[in-house]
Formats: structure tokens, sequence, C-alpha cells
């Protein structure tokens, strides 16, 4: 049996000016060095004021056949499906076709009780349903459910009487059920198929020609294989049908796509500042509606205003950040699962605001 | 002055080739041909005595990221399989571990009756069990079973009490279950998982380093994804989890790999001919022991030897077809299905033996690829057109029109193929199957009424024909 021992190492990035070619040497430098460590396999971006400042792929986009990861890869990128969900909510709710204090019997009229009387469409998008989130479909989610074809009308009734686990309002909760049963309410309310409405409403006034819902027959240009690291050595994800993440997790895109977002976002393309305001505002927890907002500490003294949200499924793994007080954008999309997202983005934020970090850096003898 | 030289030299290879193109040539003409017109996707070899004539790689390995298919590129063999079983199981027979007149109860004690004590390793080997084939699990297999992980004995118990379809001995019917079984045999017998024992017995004594087991997690170098033709283009194959296919089609190879299989299949390098025989000795319906064994016709008086089997799985297909009197090998693997392999392996056989080759192009995919760019009416239009007049370059039989609307059904573009359903009953007018197909596409459209009329006419054409009848009771109970 080999042993392993840990080395701390410290390594130590200095502080030098704010210089733009400077900084994007050192994020380059930062992501070299998580790659190379076989801690980060997929696509980054920065941009400010929706320009990119920075972007690359690392890694392989497929290990099979040694094709490299680059700027228009295409990723699953899970739950971070759940803001353009969102999205669509408050622009039906803008329009006046749909209220948040809207019951989900509104919608659906067989919904069952008393769940469909007491959860209304705010309490999906800010996860106070008392909805739960997988937990009542394990051990046996995958393979018995996540494998399947579903109707998504069929998905909902598996799930649309699972015992709440509190009232709603009371608590938050995450459920990604919740906004499949959201995806589904806007199904009905437009008459429309989830990607259709996605595609009309977001993707296309936008330009995000490289976006869309995943299915497992399209053809994709570009499309990255999803892998694992289990027990130290890579696989293929398991098999998802992506019927059973309609509006919570089945979209993929680019990092080049998502600053086309972050830009409609900020220029309030979509949406009204009256709506799109709710977004970010955090409700109970740190969380919005499809996103969470929360400071990300710099230093002992200094912090900065963030927006995000991660995603995580079979062989994907992302983190997508606005910083909206300086208007800078961070993604990263992961075609190997897992990563650690969240010390990945921070030090890019810190290189962004010139404040010095460390990496523990793990070595094996 | 070099340069006149040069000229001269490209002029003398431009005019040569229609005289004096090899038989290497030849074939790679054809295997383009099958891949500029008929979307062929795959890898191609040509063996004699072991040492490869041609190997050639076409279209791509995986078409989202643009890589090609080489020689290299690994393929899922399906049914190909089979031949690898009866290897494994004839080498244990030979070593007097197993009998073939051994009923499964020998192994499996709990096998249930009477299918456990009238079925032996003889009738699992010849496909004359009596077991079925897939059919009692449909219309469900996929995705019900298919996607679903097994333990092989799990899978087992699934079907081990299919009722038989006649007295063991009696016919022969293909049956995928019957090899399946015999994977497991094969793993109590030598208390080794099959993949352990593929490669100790075969794969590795070979030097097959690109052949083995396939799963949906190993990442393999050079592994193709696996397509479905959809129209001009394709669509990725849905989802199989291999754990349903052990020994009766698991397997994935690379042409370059077969030829080494070949070889020993010549040399007697695994198994002692009097047992190697035994696999190629047709039992009932030309087929030995996981094998096709038979005679075809290569003109009017002549006919060749054939050992041959095809493979078909989610997403692949193949043929492999030896010729043993001259020591030949042919196999395609393809990953786009349907390919084209037989046509392919005939016209290889064609040219081996200097004759014409009989190549069609494929109206369905040139009216597809019209259909892309300029819409349906041009499609049709030009689908006419290739009909009346230029029935001598592409096939232009009922079948590609068949498979276009099946296409365009399939992806829900059910207006459009109303419209060559249509076309269909205006060029096939005599043709019960082409009434069906406008029924179908009529159909699928929602249009219960106009497919009833359709199934009507074709019945008054062949009263007999089971499927209309079928369809027409199906779309009658919808209207």
């Amino acid at each position: 049996m080999r042993l392993f021992f840990i080395l701390p190492i410290i390594i130590l990035f200095l502080v030098v000016t704010g210089c733009k070619d400077e900084t994007e040497r050192k994020i380059d430098e930062l992501m070299q060095h998580y790659h190379e460590k076989e801690l980060f396999n997929g696509s980054v971006v920065v941009a400010k004021e929706g320009e990119v400042e920075y972007a690359r792929g690392f890694g392989n986009a497929s290990h099979e056949h040694n094709v490299p990861n680059r700027p228009e890869t295409k990723f699953r990128i899970a739950s971070v499906s759940k803001q353009f969900t969102s999205m669509l909510v408050m622009q039906k709710v803008a329009e006046g076709k749909m209220d948040l204090d809207d019951t989900i019997r509104e919608y659906i009229e067989d919904y069952p009780e008393p769940q469909g009387d007491i959860i209304t469409i705010h309490h999906l998008l800010s996860h106070t349903s008392g909805m739960p989130h997988y937990g009542p479909f394990e051990p046996q989610f995958s393979p018995d459910y996540s494998r399947q074809p579903w109707e998504h009308r069929d998905f909902v009734e598996v799930f649309w009487d699972f015992d709440l686990e509190f009232e709603p309002g009371e608590e938050y909760s995450y459920s990604s059920i919740g906004y499949y049963l959201l995806g589904y309410i806007l199904e009905k309310v437009s008459g429309k198929d989830f990607d259709e409405l996605l595609d009309e409403r977001i993707l296309h006034p936008l330009g995000m020609y490289n976006t869309g819902l995943v299915d497992h027959v399209t053809i994709l240009d570009n499309k990255a294989g999803g892998y694992s690291i289990e027990e130290d050595s890579l696989i293929l994800a398991e098999f998802r049908d992506l019927s059973t993440a309609l509006a919570t997790g089945d979209m993929y895109t680019t990092v080049l796509d998502m600053v086309l977002w972050d830009e409609a976002i900020r220029n309030n393309t979509l949406l009204e500042e009256e709506y799109q305001s709710l977004l970010f505002e955090p409700n109970i927890s740190d969380y919005g509606y499809g996103w969470r907002i929360s400071y990300m500490d710099l230093n002992e003294n200094d912090s900065v205003l963030t927006h995000s949200h991660g995603g995580s499924t079979n062989g994907f793994q992302c983190l997508t950040t606005r910083l909206p007080e300086d208007d800078y954008f961070v993604t990263v999309l992961a075609n190997v699962r897992p990563i650690d997202r969240s010390e990945i983005v921070e030090n890019i934020v810190k290189i962004l605001y010139d404040v010095p970090f460390e990496i523990e850096e793990e070595e094996e003898e | 002055m070099i340069k006149s030289y040069l000229s001269f030299i490209v002029v003398l290879f431009t005019v040569m080739p229609a005289f004096t193109q090899t038989a290497e040539q030849q074939i790679d003409q054809l295997v383009n041909d099958y891949h500029e017109h008929n979307n062929f996707n795959g890898a191609v070899v040509v063996a004699k005595d072991g040492e490869i004539l041609y190997a050639g790689g076409f279209g791509y390995a995986n078409y989202e990221l643009g890589v090609k298919n080489t020689p290299e590129t690994k393929f899922r063999i399906a049914s190909v399989s089979k031949q690898f079983t009866s290897m494994l199981v004839m080498q244990k027979v030979a070593e007097g571990k197993m009998d073939l007149d051994d009923p499964i109860r020998e192994y499996i004690e709990d096998y249930p009756g009477p299918q456990g004590d009238i079925i032996t390793i003889h009738h699992l080997l010849s496909h004359t069990s009596g077991m079925p084939h897939y059919g009692p699990f449909e219309p469900r297999f996929s995705p019900d079973y298919s996607r679903q992980p097994w333990e092989h004995r799990d899978f087992v118990e699934v079907f081990w009490d299919f009722d038989l379809q006649f007295e063991p001995g009696e016919e022969y019917s293909y049956s995928s279950l019957g090899y399946y079984l015999l994977g497991y045999i094969l793993e109590i017998v030598s208390g080794k998982d099959f993949d352990e024992l593929l490669d100790e017995r075969i794969l590795h004594p070979l030097g097959m380093y690109n052949t083995g087991i396939d799963n949906h997690v190993s990442i393999l170098k050079n592994r193709a994804n696996g397509y479905n033709h959809s129209l001009a283009s394709f669509l990725n194959a849905e989802f199989r989890d291999m754990s349903t296919a052990l020994a009766t089609g698991d397997m994935y190879t690379t042409v370059k790999d077969i030829v080494l299989w070949d070889k020993a299949l010549y040399d007697n390098t695994l198994l002692d001919e009097e047992y190697q025989s035994l696999i190629f000795t047709p039992n009932l319906s030309n087929y030995g022991y996981g094998w096709f064994v038979d005679y075809r016709d290569i003109n009017d008086n002549d006919s060749i030897l054939t050992h041959r089997h095809s493979g078909g799985t989610n997403g692949f297909n193949c043929l492999t077809t030896r010729l043993p009197e001259e020591r030949y090998l042919i196999t395609v693997l393809s990953n786009a299905r349907p390919g084209p392999t037989t046509g392919i392996t005939n016209n290889i056989i064609n040219i081996l033996n200097d004759r014409p080759v009989d190549f069609s192009r494929s109206s369905k995919i040139a009216t597809a690829r019209v259909l892309d760019e300029e819409g349906v009416d041009e499609a049709v239009a030009h689908f006419r057109y290739l009909s009346e007049e230029r029935s001598e370059t592409y096939d232009v039989r009922l079948g590609q029109l068949s498979s276009l609307v099946s296409d365009l059904i399939g992806i829900d573009r059910t207006g459009e193929a109303v419209a060559f359903g249509e076309l269909a009953v205006e060029l096939h007018d005599e043709s019960a199957n082409a009434h069906m197909l406008a029924g179908n596409a009529y159909y699928a459209n929602g249009e219960a009424e106009e497919a009833v009329k359709y199934y009507a006419k074709g019945l008054l054409i062949d009263p007999g024909h089971r499927g209309i009848l079928r369809r027409f009771r199906r779309a009658e109970d919808l209207n």
C-alpha cells in the first residue's frame, strides 16, 4: 500500500499592480495551477461590464479522444438553470399571467391537498415551500428514476404528495423538485414546451445560440463529455435522462454565452428593474429567486456583494458569480466532478481586487 | 523543366485508374462512395491470411467534437460477441469442464423446469433451444429493462421461465437470451467474471489489446459514440446498460484487432481443430456455434463458402465475414445505425472476385439533404426526379421513402412525412406497403380518418397483410 503524505505548500501570490494584463496573467497562472494538480478540468470566464477579460479552457472535453476544452465548449450547468427559470417566471408575473401569491392549485387543478393550496409561486422560487429535495427518492433516485424518460406531468405526480418538511414560508430548504414544478407550471401557463419558451424569451433575444436544454439524443457541436473522479480514478459519469431535470437543471451553455446573460441582467434587457430586483432580494437565508445573495470576504476587513449559484450533476459542476458593485462576472464550468468551485472563484475574485491569498496544495509522495 | 516532368507524371496517374486500379483502390473508392452518398460512418478492414490488405475509417467517431473514425477506433460489436462466447464454451468443452449435451440444470441447480432439464449447451450455442429473443420483454425492453444495471443472475431470473417456442432441438430461432445464459454459465464454471475469462483465454493470448467488454463508465481511448441515422444527419443513440448484454452482445473492438482474431481461427491458436470445427459446422438454418456458415452466389455458376455474423445495438451495427477457402476476412464496423454493412461487404466480395460493383446511391439521403436546405416541396420534387430520371444511379425503391417517412415521424415532423407518404402512393400505386406508409404518416399527423382510407386501400391490394390490418384497427379505434 502506498503512503500519501499531505504536504501543505504555501504559494504566495504577490500583489503587484492592478494592470489588466497582469490580472489576466495571474488568473491564468492560478487556473493552470488547479488544472495541473487535477483540480480543474473545464472552462473559465472573467468579464467586466459585459466585456470578456479572460476566457480559457483547461483539460479535455473528451478524455476518450483527447479533445481540449475551449471557451466555446458546451457544459451542462445543472442548477444554474434555476436562474433562467426564475427569469421566465418573473416575466410572466410582469405580464400579469402569473402571480407570486398564487397557489399551485391555480395552475394545476388536481394537485393534491394540502400542498396545492398552501404552496405559492413565491415559496417555490425562494425554496421556502417545505418541499423536500431528492431525499424521498433515495437511495434509488439513480438508477430507478434518473435513467428513465418521463413525461413532465408523470414525474410531477411522482413527487407531488411527498410530505412537506415545514409549513410553507416558515423556513428555507433547497428543493430541486420545486423548480421542476415551476418548469411544468410555465409549460401550462405558456402552452409551450419549456425549451421553446426558454428560446423565445431568453436565448434568442440575447443571441445565446450556444445555450439550451440538453437531451441525450440531439448532436450538439462542442459538447463536453461528463466525468467523475471516484476512488482516485477518472470515469465517465452515470447516464441521466434529463427529463428528470426540466427547469431545475437541464441546461447546457458555454462560458462565453454566460457573459451575454450577465450583460442582459445588468441592462434589464429581459425584465424591468421593478420585477428583476426581486430575483436578487434575499428571502429566508440568502436565497432570492434562483440566485444566492451574499457577501464574499476578501480579507479580515473587506467583503464584496455577490449574486451566485452553483450547479452539480452527473459529470459536471459549476459556479457562476456576479459582483454587481463592480460589474465583474466570473463563471467556472467543469466537466470533471468534483471541483472546489468556491475556492477557485474566491481566488479569482481576490486577484480582481488585488488581495493576496494562499493556496493549500496537496502533494503526493 | 522539372515542372513539365511533374505534370507528365500527374497526367499519367490520372489516366491510369480506370484500367489498373488495384483491388485496394477499388475498395477505397467503394467505401468512400458509401460514405459520401449513403452516410456510411465507421471503419472497414479487408485481410488475407491474417495480413491487412485494406483498412480505413470514415466519418466521425464523435460528431460533437469533430473526431474522425480511423482503423484504431473502437466500436461496439453487439452480437459479433457471440463468436467469442462460443469459443470460450468450446475451450471448456475441450478441457472436459463442460459438455455439449449437458442440460442447463447441470450448471444452475435451481433453473426452472422443464427448461432447465431439456435445454442443452448445444441448443444454446446453435439457437435451437426454443428460447425466445427479446420478444417477451417488448414493447418495454427499452427503456424499462435496457437502461438499468443488472446483476447477471438477476437478469437470468427475469427470463428463465419464459415459455419455449418449440421443443429444444426441433427448430432454429435466434435467441440472444440463450447466449446471455451461456455467459452466465461460463462465469459459474470458471468462477471468474466474463470479462476476466475473455481476457485470459482469448484477448491476452492473441494480443487483442483494443478489444474488451464495454461499459458506460470506463474511459476507453478512441471509443466511438453510437449514432442513429436521422434524415441526412444523425442523432445520438439511446443509452443501454451493458449488463443486459453479457456474452450476447457487450464487446467492443477495432477492425485491426478483428484481424488478429481471424488469424487465430485459421491457426487453431485457441482451440484444437477437432473442437473448433464444430463452431463452423452448420446445425439448423446454417447456424454453427456463434457463426452463420453458408454459401453465397457470386455469379450464375459459382458460389463461395462464408462464415459470417452481424451485430446491431443502440447506435452501432457491424458485419464480419470470413471467406475460408480464399482466407479473406471482411469486417465492417459502423457507429451510425443502420450502416450499409451488407452492401459494402457484398461489393468487396465482388471486387475480390473481379466482379462488377453493384452500388446505388441513397435517394433518401439525397432527398433529405434537399429537405434540409430547400424545404419539403423541393425535396418531394427531387425524389420524383431521382425516381424518373436517375434510377440507374440511385436506389429509388419504396424502402427509401419508408426510411425517410419513419425518420420524419421520429422527430415529429409529421406534416412532411405525409407529403412523402403521398409520394409513395403516387409512385407505387400498386403497392400495399406504399399505402401503409401513407397511412402511417397520416396517423402520426393526427389524421386517423385519412389513415383509415389508406390502410383500407392497402388491404384491398393485399387482404392478408397483417401489419396493415393491425394498423387499420388501431386507426379505426381512434377515429
